[in-house]
């Protein structure tokens, strides 16, 4: 017993040794974090970087003190969470992208020795989402849009949980930012329900329900025919996927920065969507969506 | 032999036993009696060391025990113990076995010994040696008690109150047994009871304790005749002096020859005769019972006799 | 035929009345309920009834609870196989995202034949020796079952088709997280109970201090080492050579090992004091050293109260390696905590039923270890 454990031991030991040279790739458990984390992986494999495999290791703060504490050496983190991480969340710098980026970029790298690498122009935020043949007909993209359609009497009936509905700087910021008011007859509150059940409330027109609360990238969204509202005035904060390395890796791995800006540059909205999808709701491998996804677009040598 | 020097023990400031001197003879039985608290069983457990005296020396043949390291001294020596306590999840074979087992006899020879104690105990080695300590009566496991205890053949017995777990028909076989083998095997004995009868029927000597200090050590017929404080009167139970003193000896000693002519006629002369073994007290009884004044008893060279009550009555009190 | 046999029959007999299968456009979508007909196929329905209902009149009729026994099995066997025949008929032809799941009906007719085969077992009073090899028996025919490809199409099925590498890997690592961890605590929490029934006065406060451990809220404590743990390995060279790090298996394994600690310290401290006076007694009479009363007297005789420690600590560290998934640790809790987030329950399950599964047979078989053990009598 005492034998086998010393070995263990032993083995363990040498392979954490082994996994000195090596870049520890990680991501967040959720679905995005497979396909994002796996992305990287593969951009840096094929690039014949070593690189150690902790893809979809865990939830936020479990994957942030990680990486601050050199257990892991990159990850694609959102924008608007270093809001949370340098507890600023109420200041207007993280309603705009690239100020946001900048703001994260700067606050880590001289605080943590963190580099924040190109994001994706994506929006992963709070927001709503229409119905294709809903927002089509009533020329709805944004909104502006949106809240205009609605004050005109536009027929909405939106899905959202209770929190979206009540908390100030959600429904109740769009509406008062956009010029709009939902009565309670154009809400079907979801106590505690998350996008899934807004969004599937949205497709299956359940209770006569056209919009839905959603998160920008959801993997539902495409496949159930929803358009997102595009938040031209940024009520909400930027949430925009970008791989945050440790600087210390990137001093010994200086092409990384390069190899990853062609790919995150690629990943737009829809493109997420999609991706996302296709783990979601086709229960495909994140690894093997993510290898296709740079396959196909030529982004693997 | 046995040497108690001055032996004391206190515990937490009470002295359990108080400057305790005795001497117990190779082969001999010493008893000692007394009522609960009167440091009966501590004094006992000084002697292999379960418990070690505040003062004073235990020699055994003139070596003082505090020389040897506890677990060796007390593998030499038998303890037995009121619940038994054989180990529940060992058959009866494997707990006889414990001492030899832990002094690395060869298995052959711990086997051999273990059938031979079990035959000596009365107990079938093929039926009982396998059995669990829950599966056995209350006797069996006193047994199997004893039989541990004699596994490596000790000179020195120690037992606390080894039948007072045991229902009365039950106890006596046991006394019987254990007086049996002890003669077969000239085991010193020390025996702890706070029964006055057993101590009688048992002991060679009896140590009455009280409070800690031994108020008289002597031989049963003495204590009986000639009790040394009220206190020790006392646990002889007055009303029972005599009963007690005629309990310790054999009824054949006083019969005189049957035959034609010999005595008065017994009377009943056609029932059977008493045992050898039995007392003066019990052929005393037997008489009272039945009405008669004689009684006739075997003695154990085959030959026959006659006891009077008359004579029994004058044996009943000390001269 | 018994009132519990009785009791089961209703619904099982009732069973084909309800939709035997859903299915499911893609994994996410809502389900749509199919019924017995519609999953088997009109001659298919038809077997299956003919089938269900000579299985029901051999259960009614049987009066052994051995033939009981084997025909309710035989009965489990049989809703697994048609599970798996439905599946592969409904996804037949369509696109690879559609999902075939189990029904109401499936699920009634599946709960009642178990619990049959549960109360046919209990009255055979099996042996402890005769339980372990039932859930030998039990285990085999499931790997059987799996191993066939039988169910390939049903939707947890194709769950692990996606990801029957990192299945294994994983369900290793969670295997490697229960169990050694379990082990770590019995080395560690039986010479701790034993020192505790030495020092009594050490006793209270460990055991109390023990308690509180186990009363925070596991993701809290997995938390709560994680700094610790990544303080020791960025100051400690050894401890970080022997790969202990702040993510990862080392907090989930420490997390574990704390909360085995008082089962088995309290159950070995239980087991030592319950040892007879007159035992202990004895043992130190005979000339036993304190060592060899306590490995040849005491453990043993404590050693049915540490073993359903043991039974407890590994049941509660199967389903709490889990929670690991969440610190990076890995294991079973992996699918489950993706399926969460993308809202798949096929992939929640894919965690979950091996981790319960996992758990009923380490309880079967310690169980039966410990009906096993000398001195225990039945």
């Amino acid at each position: 017993m005492f034998r086998t454990l010393l070995l263990s031991a032993a083995a363990s030991a040498t392979l954490a040794f082994a996994a000195q040279a090596q870049v520890v790739v990680s991501s967040k458990i959720d679905t995005e974090g497979g396909v994002l984390g796996n992305i990287i992986l593969a951009v840096l494999d094929n690039a014949g970087i070593e690189t150690e495999n902790r893809v979809q290791l865990g939830a936020t703060p479990v994957v942030r003190q990680a990486l601050v504490a050199g257990e892991i050496d990159i990850y694609p983190e959102y924008t608007g969470n270093a809001a949370y991480f340098f507890n600023r969340p109420d200041e207007p710098v993280w309603k705009d992208a690239a100020a946001a980026y900048a703001e994260a970029k700067k606050l880590d790298g001289e605080q943590n020795k963190l580099v924040w690498l190109t994001p994706a122009p994506a929006n992963n935020t709070w927001g709503v989402a229409v119905r294709r043949d809903v927002a089509e007909p009533a020329g709805v993209t944004t909104f502006s849009q949106f809240g205009q359609w609605v004050a005109g009497g536009g027929e909405v009936k939106l899905a959202a949980s209770s929190e979206f509905v009540n908390s100030a700087p959600a429904l109740p910021a769009f509406q008062t930012t956009y010029g709009f008011t939902l009565s309670q007859d154009q809400l079907i509150v979801l106590s505690g329900g998350d996008t899934a059940a807004t969004i599937q409330a949205a497709s299956n027109q359940t209770s006569g329900a056209n919009a839905a609360m959603v998160y920008g990238t959801d993997g539902q969204i495409a496949v159930s025919n929803l358009v997102v509202l595009q938040d031209d005035k940024s009520v909400q904060p930027v949430y925009q996927p970008a791989p945050v390395i440790r600087a210390e890796v990137l001093a010994d791995h200086p092409e990384i920065e390069t190899l990853l800006k062609p790919v995150f540059e690629s990943l737009t909205l829809e493109t997420l969507q999609d991706l996302n999808g296709k783990v979601q709701v086709d229960g495909l491998p994140a690894a093997d969506v993510a290898k296709e996804y740079l396959t196909a677009n030529g982004l693997l040598k | 032999m046995i040497e108690l020097q001055s032996v004391t023990k206190d515990f937490a400031g009470v002295r359990a036993v108080n400057d305790v001197s005795l001497t117990v003879e190779q082969g001999t039985v010493a008893a000692v009696v007394g009522t609960s608290g009167s440091g009966k069983s501590t004094l006992l457990r000084m002697v292999n060391r379960l418990i070690e005296p505040t003062s004073g020396r235990i020699l055994i043949d003139g070596a003082d025990t505090a020389g040897v390291p506890a677990p060796d001294l007390r593998r030499r020596i038998g303890y037995v113990i009121q619940d038994h306590g054989l180990f529940p999840h060992w058959s009866a074979a494997r707990n006889i076995a414990t001492v030899p087992v832990l002094l690395r006899w060869p298995r052959a020879q711990v086997r051999t010994r273990v059938r031979e104690l079990m035959e000596m105990l009365q107990l079938d080695p093929d039926v009982i040696g396998p059995r669990l300590p829950h599966e056995l009566s209350g006797g069996q496991a006193q047994r199997v008690g004893v039989a541990r205890a004699l596994a490596v053949r000790p000179e020195l017995l120690l037992m606390d109150e080894p039948f007072g777990a045991l229902d009365p028909v039950i106890r006596a076989q046991a006394q019987a047994d254990l007086a049996r083998v002890q003669k077969r095997l000239g085991t010193t004995v020390i025996l702890v009871t706070h029964d006055m009868a057993e101590a009688i029927r048992l002991g060679d000597r009896i140590a009455v304790m009280r409070a800690g200090r031994v108020e008289q050590f002597a031989a049963p017929a003495d204590i009986i005749a000639r009790p040394a404080t009220p206190f020790v009167a006392d646990l002889l139970g007055e009303g029972d002096r005599a009963f007690r003193y005629l309990s310790l000896r054999p009824a054949a000693d006083l019969a005189r020859p049957e035959g034609p002519g010999a005595g008065p006629a017994a009377g009943d002369a056609d029932a059977p005769p008493l045992s050898p073994g039995t007392t003066m007290a019990e052929a005393l009884s037997e008489m009272i019972w039945t009405g008669r004044d004689h009684v006739r008893v075997a003695r154990a060279d085959g030959t026959g006799g006659t006891v009077s009550r008359d004579d029994l009555i004058r044996a009943g009190r000390p001269e | 035929m018994n009132g519990g046999t009785r009791l089961l029959i209703l619904p099982l007999a009732l069973s084909p009345l309800l939709p035997f299968a859903v299915f499911r456009a893609n994994r996410i979508a809502e389900a749509e309920p199919r019924s017995l007909v519609a999953a088997l196929g009109g001659g298919g329905a038809a077997l299956a009834v003919a089938g269900l209902a000579a299985m029901i009149g051999a259960l009614v009729l049987a009066r052994r609870a051995q033939v009981r026994t084997v025909v309710a099995a035989a009965l489990v066997v049989a809703i697994l196989l048609a599970m798996g025949w439905a599946a592969a008929r409904l996804t037949a032809g369509g696109p690879p995202q559609v999902r075939v799941g189990p029904g109401a009906g499936f699920w009634v007719a599946l709960v009642s034949a178990g619990l049959l085969v549960v109360d046919a077992r209990a009255r055979l009073h099996p042996r402890p020796a005769m339980r372990l090899a039932i859930v030998a028996v039990a285990v085999a025919i499931g790997a059987a079952i799996l191993w066939s490809g039988a169910l390939s199409q049903l939707s947890i099925m194709q769950e692990y088709g996606n990801r029957s590498a990192s299945f294994w890997r994983e369900g290793a690592r969670h295997l490697w997280l229960a169990f050694g961890s379990f082990a770590a605590a019995m080395l560690a929490g039986v010479p701790l109970g034993i020192g505790l029934t030495r020092a009594r006065r050490a006793s209270a406060p460990v055991l109390g201090l023990l308690t509180m451990l186990q009363t925070i809220p596991s993701m809290a404590l997995f938390g709560m080492l994680i700094a610790p743990l990544a303080w020791i390995a960025a100051n400690v060279p050894a401890a970080h050579a022997l790969g202990i790090r702040g993510i990862g298996a080392a907090p989930a394994f420490a997390a574990l090992f704390l909360y085995s600690l008082l089962p088995i310290v309290a159950n070995t401290v239980v087991g030592l004091t319950g040892v007879p006076r007159s035992v202990t007694e004895a043992a130190d009479g005979m000339g036993l050293t304190r060592r060899q009363r306590l490995t040849s007297v005491d453990v043993p005789l404590a050693l049915p109260v540490i073993v359903s420690a043991a039974r407890i600590v590994l049941v509660q560290n199967i389903g709490m390696a889990t929670v690991g998934a969440l610190i990076g640790a890995g294991g079973f809790g992996t699918f489950v905590f993706q399926g969460i987030g993308q809202t798949a329950t096929d992939l929640i399950l894919l965690g979950a039923l091996p981790t319960v599964a996992l758990a009923f047979a380490t309880s079967a078989v310690l169980d039966a270890l410990i009906g096993m053990l000398p001195g225990t009598a039945r």
